[in-house]
């Protein structure tokens, strides 16, 4: 039983790693109509150059952490212009394949300069958040307690600046539809930048939490994120960002079991199996579409 | 010919046929991973029939094909109810699931990989026969009343329905064919490469071949036929100081080339253009002899 309890706080904890980067996916479907399959890998790439900058630094967190935030808004924000041409036209398919562009210019990145492609290992104050947790057989770390404490409040922020401020109803109102919101005067560039730059906080949080649950990454991570965030995604229902949070937890938590009690290596293709069948029978997702 | 020289050509040949795999059913609207799964199917299927079963290696080949065929039609029949984005993420689903079948699977290596594959006779040249005539039969596809309803399926699907063209038939068609083109790939892969891993049919290869066609330009086949050439010899062509980044030169080659000429290097306009100016050359080179 504490074994089982251990592992939903684990599973937990990877949902919302899952979570968090299917919201920021979505904002950027929402915001511009792309499929932005770079996303994930501008997240990997922020915890790459974290990791730089905690080095440079000592392992200074005061620094660092914002410094996290500040790279994923840049990387993300200088993604925007690339993918304008393509949101104007509607090309939806070409902005997954321009996504996958930037994907293998990041992968071919890491495996050259960072440690030679070898696993890179976050210092011991921010991985696994600093500390581990005992409770008798449960056994946690304080980045479980962290990731899902700040993913929950990162979201509620995304909700609350979606639904309440001025730019979240420029941004909806522009995902709806685009013609319509540009003759009333929502200005396309502006709000897709101020979209982008969210996102690209939100990339920053991500990495954060990178650092601190996975504790180590490789090249290999950007694929792995980017492709269940994107199934995910479609899983839920395109644009549906409740959905895809509850989607996204539920993959933590099931990955977690599947590791736990089934042997072998087939925990992946039992995922994916089931995802993929659920998405042929429901082509609009568990969730229906609201995008 | 160097060894290199012929390895290169073998490449070249089973890339083309990838793109090829993955531009038909493109034509229709539909971004489809299914024929990477095939071709891992018929890579494995070819190499343990000529290793293990000791068939000979045409016969393998054959196979190969057949299973290559029948792996494709069934995930195709799901498929073509779906379209767009959809469809190229589910499809994803497909190459994981057969990488994970492939790594449990003890009796072709698991995940220690499946070696000493024999050697198939005349290879580069039966391979490239078969991209001469898979080349034609696409060419044939592509000019004839499937290719115009392909055409009409990616364009206006509404339309297309409305002129009683049936479209989840039409997919499943060119989602099998495409499927057996993988697996034709994946029988060439095998006897090049002689040892295969789960890893080999991964994202890695997805990600280069959709570079190759959308660089190459995704509405025509003729796109391959001058990109792949060229991407697989960068490594080698490339000034020593690049080559070791050539995955990045792909990389930035594609997020230019969708930024800029969304429509890639060779477009159908360019193709229509110069078929224009080749026959009014030939027409004017025959009023000249008369």
């Amino acid at each position: 039983m504490e074994s089982i309890i251990a592992q939903l706080i684990d599973g937990l904890a990877r949902g919302s790693l899952y979570a968090l980067i299917v919201v920021g996916l979505t904002l950027l479907l929402l915001v511009r109509g792309v499929v932005h399959f770079g996303f994930p890998y501008i997240v990997v790439m922020t915890a790459y150059l974290g990791w730089m900058v905690l080095g440079l630094t000592n392992n200074n967190l005061l620094i660092s952490l914002p410094a996290f935030v500040i790279i994923g808004i840049i990387l993300t924000v200088a993604t925007e212009p690339l993918f304008r041409p393509l949101a104007q036209k509607r090309a939806f398919l070409e902005t997954l394949v321009l996504g996958q562009g930037i994907a293998i210019i990041f992968t071919d990145i890491w495996s050259h300069f960072f440690l030679h492609g070898q696993l890179v290992a976050f210092p011991s104050n921010i991985a696994a958040g600093g500390g581990r947790i005992r409770f008798g057989m449960i056994y946690f770390t304080l980045a479980d307690i962290y990731a899902l404490v700040g993913g929950l409040i990162a979201v509620g922020i995304l909700l609350y600046f979606l639904y309440r401020s001025k730019q979240g109803r420029a941004i909806r109102a522009m995902a709806q539809d685009l013609d319509i919101a540009r003759s009333l005067g929502i200005p396309f560039n502006k709000t897709g930048l101020v979209g982008f730059g969210v996102a690209g906080a939100l990339a920053g949080i991500v990495a954060i939490a990178i650092a601190m649950i996975l504790e180590a990454i490789n090249p290999g991570i950007g694929d792995a994120l980017a492709v269940k965030a994107l199934v995910l995604m479609l899983f839920a229902g395109m644009g549906n960002l409740m959905g895809g949070l509850v989607c996204a937890l539920m993959l933590g938590v099931v990955e977690a079991m599947a590791q736990a009690l089934m042997p072998g290596r087939w925990t992946e293709a039992i995922t994916f199996g089931v995802i993929m069948l659920v998405i042929l029978v429901r082509p609009n997702g568990v969730f229906g579409s609201r995008a | 010919m160097s060894s290199a020289a012929i390895v290169y050509f073998e490449f070249v040949g089973i890339y083309i046929l990838l793109v090829w795999a993955m531009y038909l059913p493109f034509r229709g609207g539909q971004l489809y991973n299914g024929p990477f799964y095939c071709m891992a199917i018929g890579a494995y299927t070819a190499g343990y029939a000529a290793r293990d079963l000791h068939w000979p290696t045409g016969l393998a080949l054959l196979l190969a094909l057949v299973i290559g065929a029948i792996t494709g039609f069934l995930p195709s029949l799901a498929f073509s109810r779906t379209t767009g984005i959809v469809t190229a993420a589910a499809s994803l689903a497909l190459i994981f699931i057969i990488q994970a079948i492939i790594r449990n699977a003890e009796f072709v290596g698991g995940g220690q990989g499946y070696w000493s594959i024999p050697r198939m006779g005349y290879l580069p040249i039966i391979i490239w026969v078969s991209v001469l005539l898979v080349g034609l039969f696409i060419y044939r596809i592509d000019s004839s009343r499937i290719g115009r309803a392909l055409e009409a399926m990616r364009t206006d699907p509404a339309l297309a329905r409305t002129l009683g063209m049936n479209l989840p038939w039409l997919s499943v068609f060119v989602m099998t064919v495409a499927s057996v083109i993988g697996a034709l790939a994946g029988v060439f892969y095998a006897f090049t490469i002689r040892a295969l891993t789960a890893d080999s049919f991964g994202f890695t290869l997805l990600l280069n071949t959709m570079a190759m066609l959308f660089i190459g330009g995704r509405y025509t086949m003729w796109g391959g036929i001058i990109s792949v050439p060229i991407l697989w010899g960068l490594p080698t062509w490339a000034p020593s100081l690049v080559a070791p980044y050539v995955n990045m030169v792909i990389g930035a080659l594609l997020v230019i080339v969708l930024v800029v000429r969304p429509e890639g290097f060779v477009s159908r306009e360019m193709i229509e253009s110069l078929k224009i100016r080749v026959g009014s050359r030939l027409r004017h080179r025959g009023e000249e002899s008369t």
